[in-house]
């Protein structure tokens, strides 16, 4: 049974807290990709901000009320949880930081094919708002619907960033055809 | 969902995530914190410390410090209130100061008193 179908028919309080980390684990893929999304591409960062949102969840100081899909919840609060990181200027502090980590050889390091690492610097070329809308609907597979209820946007503003992304998209990725 | 002529834009997002499925962190190492596993290397009580020490050597340079040690000796040390009680004592000290009289004041002032002591 899906978190979604748990919350509809049960009600919240009835999530035990082996049913929140089963999905967590279940999500946790999606919620890293999201996380790194919300970080602007730092991943050290975006592990720190799931970390703190998994703990949001599991202590219940974020509590899933089923007004949506339980995955659409969770970005919710992840986003969230990176504001606040951003905004408690743990990200600026943490950059310095990372320069001190990446000293140590701990970090492993993947030999990525040259055509991701273009697309994913195409994609940077986005503005912010159309980054987050295409990643919610092309990468996560939520409808435009869902994506407007992470970002706390209208679905009518939400369905602009989307179009002119994809419009923006392709005329990045025509330029970047040999 | 995406229309058929998204395909194209699925491709690219497709292909990502099948890249980014590599790179993922497990779910176990995040639930256990990255940075507070790895808090034993952190910068912050270097900084900590380096500030510290900057902030207590700003401190000292800027606090004024006496160049001279000063010591008072008893009957040394002279007040304006005595110049007044030594006044007393002058004969002239009852006179109406005239205009233009530079030799009227009685007294040495007492600056130029502490000058010959």
């Amino acid at each position: 049974m899906t978190m979604r179908a748990t919350a509809e028919g049960r009600g919240s309080a009835s999530l035990t807290d082996p049913d929140l980390r089963a999905e967590l684990a279940r999500l946790h893929f999606e919620s890293h990709a999201w996380a790194v999304r919300c970080c602007r591409g730092h991943a050290i960062e975006a592990e720190d901000v799931l970390h703190r949102a998994y703990v949001k969840v599991l202590d219940g100081k974020a509590r899933f009320l089923g007004r949506s899909s339980f995955k659409t919840w969770l970005f919710g609060v992840i986003r969230q949880t990176a504001r606040e990181h951003v905004r408690q200027g743990w990200l600026r502090l943490t950059r310095l930081e990372r320069w001190w980590r990446e000293r140590e050889p701990n970090e492993p390091s993947y030999g990525e094919d040259a055509r991701i690492v273009r697309l994913r610097l195409v994609l940077q070329r986005l503005s912010r708002r159309q980054q987050e809308v295409l990643h919610l609907v092309f990468y996560q597979n939520l409808t435009i619907q869902e994506a407007a209820d992470v970002l706390g946007m209208p679905v009518g503003t939400a369905r602009t960033h989307y179009e002119r992304g994809k419009s923006r998209l392709r005329d990045l990725l025509g330029e970047e055809a040999p | 969902m995406s229309e058929e002529a998204d395909r194209d834009i699925e491709r690219v997002f497709h292909d990502v995530r099948e890249a980014d499925r590599r790179r993922a962190p497990s779910f176990t190492r995040v639930m256990a914190g990255r940075s507070m596993v790895r808090r034993p290397h952190s910068l912050w009580p270097a900084l900590a410390t380096s500030v510290v020490v900057v902030a207590a050597v700003m401190v000292l340079r800027v606090m004024p410090r006496p160049s001279v040690p000063f010591e008072i000796r008893a009957g040394e040390m002279r007040v304006p209130t005595d110049y007044l009680l030594e006044l007393v004592t002058v004969p002239r000290a009852g006179e109406i100061p005239r205009v233009g009289a530079v030799d009227w004041f009685p007294l040495e002032s007492s600056t130029s008193n502490r000058r010959e002591q």
